[in-house]
């Protein structure tokens, strides 16, 4: 008789309150082998309305390979893409999505998962691998290249598996996937670098192609120090990743920018770009386990009943519904934790970038929580693992903190706020009107006007990159070179002179330039400016929209100034659910 | 709030006792349950890639 998993309370609290013992780290991935047990059974359920007589096959001898070798069939399908890859496949037969190329190449993979359990399991088999592009793929082995048709026998007589009349491993065109141990401080960690599993990520990933064997070495360097990183400062982190992360996924890198993912179904697996600064690295790694370990845990319990509320995450620039900000806050809390450890290192030389992001992250953080918490929508569960979050963050607010740190965090932060609301909020355009009649008949602002509540509209652009951040970033670690920057007209003069704490100049500048698509400037307007005229951060949409409407109708612009002073009686306006960044407050 | 001794009852099915030749012919409700909420799921607009980006 079938049961359901119960979650031990004691695990919950501890998935809040830290990384997680290996122990509960080992029983999310247990629990996840009954999660994938049962997309496979919805899948074979769903695929009998269509041809699948190659994903009944892979099923076979998926038993087949269970019967000798349990552990071999459970971490074939165990590995993090064969997740996805069900997942995918359950979508097109559902019609949620139409997929690209045949729904029965897609189902027919299979056969690559259960030929790399044969193989694991020393079963003699025989079956078809399907040839995506020109190449048959064994998920977490590797992949034979340069083949043609729409499949490849591979076949094995318990110990020497064979296609194309050759053995596999040692055929010229077959690829491996590069596998690396990282050890350190008596820790290790064995992983896949997985550049080549066609369900590895989907379409909005900017996947790395098949690494040229420079990068793998590099990879396994910046790694290997990232490791590092981690089992010495980070060890309960560290033990946690060494228990349940199976696979690194590289994706193509910006310059000084890295993007990572964590895919919903691919339980141990993370998405990076290969950077080569190991803390950035280390920090990235944590990060997206943070993710896995949510999935995992909601695969479980929920811990929230949706709304159809979008609220403001500092993470994004797009509005994120309430789950979205539970994996956000629960990512950060992470990341907050690792910063802290970071900036209390004796001699650290990034004692000051640590100080900064656990200051700009534990404040969005704390919000977040803030939101969560009084969102009425949390389960008993759920209550009870984001009150453990935030009594995590709760131990971060004796943080001792230089004042120009806390400046740029602030910067930091508020940029990312005010700018959300210019992309994503709109004032309605009655408003605007009564507030341009009370503006140009000489009255004071009608308070009540002025704080209704704007549209949201999603501007969309999930994550960005802000050139202002780069700036605040490089204030903080080579302000010589920002200055030279500044000097030779390389950096926007009004972001350089606000970074560099000259608000009064920035803002000559900014007032100069400003126009009703300026959002950038907007922005920085009320970065300069909004401690003294408040409706500038706390409403710049509705400054900026106000600030059209009058020039429109009197073909005048009014001075941005005297318009947001005269919005600011309304001040706080924040009637979106969600709480505006109000610290630290900026020391000049 | 009840102590970390306890436990709390989950929407997960455990299926580690099950073999997967037992898998297609397995028909209990609880799995029933679980079936139809994957399909629900499956059938939701995809938001499966959390994803971040940071400046290193």
């Amino acid at each position: 008789m079938l049961t359901r998993y119960r979650l031990p309370l004691q695990d919950l609290d501890e998935l809040a309150a830290g990384a997680g013992s290996p122990a509960t780290i080992a029983a999310l991935r247990s629990t996840q082998h009954s999660r994938r047990l049962i997309l496979l059974r919805a899948l074979l359920d769903a695929a009998e309305q269509c041809s699948h007589k190659d994903l009944l096959a892979g099923f076979e001898l998926l038993c087949q390979a269970e019967h000798h070798d349990p552990a071999a069939a459970a971490e074939a399908l165990g590995y993090p893409f064969a997740g996805s890859w069900a997942a995918h496949c359950l979508r097109r037969l559902t019609g949620a999505d139409p997929g690209d190329g045949s729904v029965a190449t897609d189902l027919s993979h299979l056969g690559g998962i259960a030929a790399v359990a044969a193989i694991r399991a020393r079963v003699p088999f025989s079956i078809d691998v399907p040839v995506r592009g020109d190449a048959a793929y064994l998920p977490s082995l590797g992949r034979l290249t340069a083949v043609n048709g729409p499949a490849v026998t591979v076949h094995s007589d318990g110990h020497q598996p064979m296609a194309a009349g050759r053995p596999l491993f040692t055929a010229p065109t077959w690829q491996p996937v590069h596998r690396m141990t990282l050890a350190a401080e008596g820790q290790s960690l064995s992983i896949a670098l997985d550049d080549i599993d066609p369900f590895r990520g989907g379409p909005r990933l900017p996947l790395a192609p098949r690494l040229s064997a420079v990068a793998v070495r590099d990879w396994a360097r910046a790694l290997g120090q990232a490791w590092t990183v981690l089992a010495r400062h980070h060890g309960d982190d560290a033990r946690g990743l060494a228990a349940g992360l199976v696979a690194i996924v590289p994706m193509v890198t910006q310059p000084g920018r890295g993007v990572n993912a964590t895919h919903r179904e691919s339980f141990g697996a993370a998405a990076m770009s290969a950077v080569s600064d190991p803390v950035a690295l280390a920090v990235g790694l944590l990060h997206e386990f943070q993710h896995g370990k949510l999935n995992a845990i909601l695969d479980l319990a929920q811990l929230l009943t949706p709304d159809a509320g979008r609220y403001y995450a500092a993470w994004r620039q797009d509005p994120r519904p309430l789950s979205g900000l539970l994996h956000g806050a629960y990512a950060y809390v992470g990341v907050c934790d690792f910063w802290r450890v970071q900036a209390g290192l004796p001699g650290t030389p990034h004692r000051a970038y640590a100080q900064m992001e656990l200051a700009r992250w534990s404040g969005s953080t704390g919000r977040a929580l803030a939101v969560l918490l009084g969102s009425g929508r949390l389960t008993r569960a759920g209550e009870r693992f984001v009150l453990g979050l935030r009594a995590r963050a709760d131990s971060w607010q004796a943080q001792e903190m230089p004042q120009e740190v806390t400046r740029l965090a602030w910067l930091a932060a508020t940029d990312h706020r005010v700018s959300w609301r210019l992309r994503n909020l709109r004032p309605r355009a009655e408003a605007v009107d009564a507030l341009a009649r009370a503006w140009l008949a000489g009255q004071p602002v009608p308070v009540a006007v002025a704080q209704a509540t704007p549209d949201l509209r999603d501007g969309g652009v999930a994550l960005g990159a802000s050139s202002r951040l780069d700036l605040i970033n490089l204030r903080l670690r080579e302000p010589s070179r920002l200055a030279m920057m500044a000097r030779r007209g390389d950096a926007d003069p009004a972001d350089a002179d606000l970074v560099s704490g000259n608000r009064a100049q920035a803002a000559t500048t900014y007032l100069d330039r400003i126009g009703p698509d300026d959002a950038d400037g907007w922005a920085g307007l009320a970065l300069a400016l909004g401690e003294t005229i408040p409706a500038l951060r706390h409403a710049p949409e509705l400054v900026r929209a106000l600030y059209a409407r009058l020039l429109e109708l009197s073909g005048a612009a009014p001075d941005p100034r005297q318009l947001a002073s005269w919005l600011s009686p309304a001040a706080p306006m924040d009637p979106v659910q969600a709480s505006g960044p109000e610290s630290p407050s900026p020391s000049q | 709030m009840a102590g970390a001794t306890e436990d709390i009852a989950t929407d997960l099915a455990d299926l580690s006792q099950v073999a997967l030749s037992e898998l297609r012919a397995l028909d209990q409700p609880i799995l029933s349950e679980a079936l139809r909420r994957v399909v629900e799921d499956a059938k939701k607009p995809a938001d499966a890639i959390a994803g971040f980006q940071a400046v290193i």
